[in-house]
């Protein structure tokens, strides 16, 4: 388990030359899973990720095709909202699991389970809305 | 979570925000409300941004998923439409300023807002009045509200259920619901 905060920022090791290439920079996430990291130069897909559990990141340099348009960014501050339009709060860091999988959504008054994330887009996080 | 007791002025530069890739598409730039009916016919859009220009696209209620404290949103950007229903447009659905009375002819005041329920099922539940023998106030719409001429009536009990602030009107929204039952 790793946190965004440390991700972002971590040194990008392309394996099959064991050469850094570059610091993470950003990341898209659909559902509750990341999908694609952007790193200096380019952003690869999360299927070119070893593990995201390591001190560096680690990816198989060889097998991706660099992805050109998709949005990536680095989610933190971000607006949280839920399906009902209401503000839930801001992303204050993730918490990422070794495969990609968004385990939990830290804000400054609680833990959002990761469960419950739809997407993160450019204006705000989408989570299922509970009714208590 | 409770569900909000908006302002329609307070919708104004709401964003649009699509529920599937949390993008914001737009803003609010009007409520379309029909007063007859009591009803929110949906909302008239401009550019996200500062000065954001109008879109030429509306967004009906029908395809709005909920209308919340900090968002209106939508499943999809498929839910911005282009209608010429005169009813969608400003001029047919605006109608600050148009007097409410009671069943009785007792003219309560001039329409200021509207008070909007939020959530999965958006709709209008009081009126904001002002410039009458009560001074300000807000009035639950009631069963029984119409539309006469350029009126809004609503039944005559209902001027003893004016209150000054949501939460007061909260309660007697509650009331209100308990009595139908």
């Amino acid at each position: 388990m790793t946190r965004l905060s440390e991700l972002i920022g971590q040194d990008a090791v392309a394996l099959e030359t064991a050469v850094t290439t570059g610091k993470v920079k950003g990341i898209r996430v659909r559902q509750n899973r990341i999908t694609h990291v952007e790193l200096s130069k380019v952003t690869i897909p999360v299927v070119a990720v070893r593990s995201f559990d390591g001190d560096v990141l680690t990816y198989d340099g060889a097998e991706i095709v660099p992805v050109e348009s998709v949005n990536t960014s680095d989610p933190r501050q971000l607006l949280i909202l839920d399906l009902d339009g209401n503000r839930l709060g801001n992303i204050e860091d993730l918490e990422i699991a070794a495969d990609g999988t968004i385990e939990a959504i830290v804000t400054k008054g609680e833990e959002i389970a990761g469960t419950r994330l739809r997407t993160i887009g450019s204006f705000a996080a989408i989570c299922e809305t509970t009714h208590d | 979570m409770t569900t909000a007791l908006l302002r329609g002025a307070d919708l104004i530069g709401r964003p649009v925000v699509d529920a599937s890739t949390g993008d914001d598409v737009a803003e609010v730039r009007d409520v379309l409300f029909d007063a007859a009916q009591g009803k929110i016919l949906g909302f008239t859009l401009r550019r996200p941004g500062f000065l954001g220009r109008r879109m030429k696209e509306i967004l009906p209620i029908s395809q709005v998923l909920a209308v919340g404290t900090d968002a209106v949103m939508i499943l999809t950007t498929n839910a911005l439409t282009h209608s010429d229903d005169e009813a969608m447009t400003e001029e047919g659905g605006a109608i600050v300023g148009d007097r409410v009375m009671t069943e009785s002819g007792r003219i309560l005041g001039e329409l200021k807002d509207v008070i909007v329920l939020g959530g999965p099922e958006p709709r209008v539940v009081a009126f904001e009045i002002g410039d009458g023998p009560t001074g300000a106030g807000l009035v639950p719409i009631g069963a029984a509200s119409g539309l006469s001429g350029t009126a809004l009536i609503v039944p005559d009990e209902y001027e003893q259920r004016i209150k000054t602030d949501l939460t007061g009107l909260a309660a007697e929204l509650a009331l209100i619901e308990e009595d139908r039952k």
